[in-house]
């Protein structure tokens, strides 16, 4: 390929982006009229999956803190949800920006401890926090009904469609993605990026590290909660395992899979999770050890996920077009 | 309280502190030496009870069954534990070792459903050992008495292996700086190998050894899971002392919480979890 070729592709490259862009949304606006409701559901298990995974991302990846049991705000969210429409009567499109406040409250209490700690302990820490979660969840029977969970959370009328309800999922997953991207390009981003990258040096020039440890540690929580108050009506119920170790361990698989250096990485991982899920789930119950076997050969193999893979081969490309012009 | 509830509860505790101990003593064995945590050691220790019930039943009859099946077990899981450290040595990240042992948390899980399905097993106390003996009127069963006494011997033959033996040595100095230890001429991968076939026999061991006084089933590493790597953290990442301190608090404020409140006695353990870590940051004898 000559020289002129290649400029005149360049600005079509441009264009060619924004029409996949274009399709992209036009596909997921119609998608609901062309699947079955199956899928349907399947897809809003992605998007509340890929939410849940970019919030714990906001940990691992660009602060490089590991948390074990991410699923607790998700958790608090999906209950304080459930318990505000079921107890008060409150609305669910009110509910939801309570139960994100309230799952910021838990995760502040939260984090003041485990902004204490870096690392092994912090990962630990989180792990048992998570599991005192549980523990109340399952056992404070007059408020959450113990081990049975709160039944019957129906999505209001509005979007109680197969239809709806992912229309409903989809915004809200897209604002809150765009809303996350915008705090990872922003200087409270970069600062967390700078503690993952060198923790003393960022002391040394001035940052409050513990001060932004916490922060992050709230706006992750938030997030959670805001996935797991979706989850809620999704699923019509919350029980306690909904913030046990296991759910805990999903967006961890998500994001490893999926990389955890790219922003879309943990939505490629929860597109994979999914469906190794019900259709790998389908075919074995041991699809555990399936997606174990996954995890640990992305890990060795594949360092920085699939997202990772493919941004490589990506600037691969681009380095190969420049250095040819 | 009568006393006598009062020591009975007392032992109980020690017994379940003790038996976290032992798992305890070789995540702490690892992660001084090679700073990994090891999350799979739960998993191991699950592998040990489940492989102990089946070792176990096929020796019974001969002399020293239990004792043998002991030996075995850890034996075994400390193959499946170098077989898991050869897999993590072309690691070099922290979150990729921990991830990597994170990923093998759910192969071992499902392999041992694979093998031994859902169900639960129970295991009989080992003859001899099924009594209680009296003291001033207090019954306290032997087999707790036996627990207590097995980790406070692995604890000590730990110690003289590291403070009287050559490897000993070369181990303590690995936690001190591994380069240098490298640069002496000591292969550090066998040394790692080694270390961590001596974590996962302890694991395995405690498996087995634990075994009788619950129920073996799918889910029994997830239970001890959070109590394990809860003493690591406020003994203090590395230390062997303060994991056997924080054992025995976190024993006894369960077996205590038990009779208190009985539903969150789990409870207690954060409350005091977040009271040390609170005062000290970096675990009771852990370096900052």
């Amino acid at each position: 390929m000559n020289k002129e070729t290649l400029e005149t592709l360049r600005p079509g490259m441009r264009g060619w982006k924004l029409w996949t862009l274009l399709a992209g949304v036009i596909v997921a606006v119609i998608i609901p009229h062309l699947l079955p409701r199956y899928y349907i559901h399947l897809l809003d298990l992605f998007l509340i999956g890929s939410l849940f995974a970019l919030s714990f991302n906001i940990l691992l990846g660009s602060t490089g803190l590991l948390s074990f049991n991410h699923a607790a705000y998700f958790g608090v969210g999906a209950y304080a949800t459930a318990l505000l429409m079921k107890n008060l009567g409150l609305h669910y499109f009110i509910a939801i920006p309570l139960s994100m406040a309230i799952t910021g409250v838990i995760a502040a209490i939260i984090g003041y401890f485990c902004s204490r700690v870096v690392a092994m302990p912090f990962a630990i820490l989180t792990l048992a926090f998570g599991e005192l979660l549980f523990v109340i969840s399952s056992k404070w029977y007059t408020l959450t009904r113990g081990d049975d969970g709160i039944q019957s959370v129906y999505p209001p009328s509005i979007i109680d469609s197969s239809a709806g309800f992912y229309y409903f999922t989809l915004i809200v997953v897209a604002l809150a993605t765009l809303a996350i991207w915008r705090i990872l390009n922003s200087p409270f981003g970069y600062t967390l990026q700078c503690i993952r990258d060198n923790r003393q040096r960022s002391q040394s020039i001035g940052i409050n590290v513990r001060h932004y440890q916490w922060m992050v540690f709230i706006v992750s929580g938030v997030f959670a909660g805001l996935a797991g108050s979706i989850f809620v009506t999704f699923n019509w119920s919350v029980a306690p395992t909904d913030l046990g170790v296991v759910k805990g361990g999903e967006p961890i698989i998500m994001t490893i899979v999926g990389g955890q250096y790219v922003f879309g990485g943990p939505i490629i991982g929860a597109a994979i999770f999914t469906f190794f899920q019900f259709f790998i789930g389908k075919i074995t119950i041991y699809w555990a050890l399936i997606i174990g076997i996954v995890l640990a050969l992305v890990i060795r193999f594949m360092r920085g996920g699939i997202g990772g893979f493919i941004q490589k081969k990506v600037t691969a490309r681009r380095q190969a077009q420049q250095s040819g012009v | 309280m009568t006393f006598v509830t009062f020591v009975n509860q007392f032992i109980s505790g020690a017994t379940y502190g003790l038996v976290l101990y032992m798992m305890a003593l070789g995540l702490t064995l690892i992660f001084g030496v090679m700073s990994i945590v090891n999350l799979a050691h739960p998993s191991l220790y699950m592998l040990g009870a489940f492989l102990g019930y089946f070792i176990w039943f096929s020796l019974k009859g001969y002399f020293f069954s239990f004792w043998l099946s002991v030996l075995l077990v850890g034996l075994v899981v400390a193959c499946a534990g170098i077989i898991l450290e050869l897999f993590l040595r072309p690691l070099r990240e922290h979150t990729e070792q921990i991830l990597f042992t994170y990923a093998f948390m759910y192969i071992i899980a499902d392999l041992v459903k694979m093998f031994w399905g859902g169900r639960y097993y129970t295991l009989p106390r080992p003859p001899g050992l099924d009594g209680s003996i009296i003291v001033d009127g207090i019954t306290l069963p032997t087999y707790n008495l036996f627990i207590i006494g097995v980790s406070l011997l692995f604890a000590l033959l730990l110690w003289l292996l590291l403070s009287k033996t050559k490897l000993g040595k070369i181990i303590r100095a690995a936690v001190f700086d591994r380069e240098m230890v490298a640069m002496l001429g000591i292969r550090l991968p066998w040394l790692f190998t080694l270390v961590f076939g001596i974590g996962a026999f302890l694991a395995g061991a405690a498996g087995l050894l634990a075994a009788p006084m619950g129920s073996i089933g799918v889910g029994m590493d997830a239970e001890i899971m959070v109590p394990v790597f809860v003493v690591c953290i406020i003994g203090g990442m590395g230390s062997f002392l303060g994991a056997l301190i924080a054992s025995l608090i976190i024993g006894e404020v369960y077996a205590f919480g038990i009779l208190v409140l009985p539903q969150m006695a789990m409870a207690f353990m954060f409350v005091v979890v977040v009271v040390i870590l609170i005062i000290r940051p970096q675990g009771i004898l852990g370096k900052s």
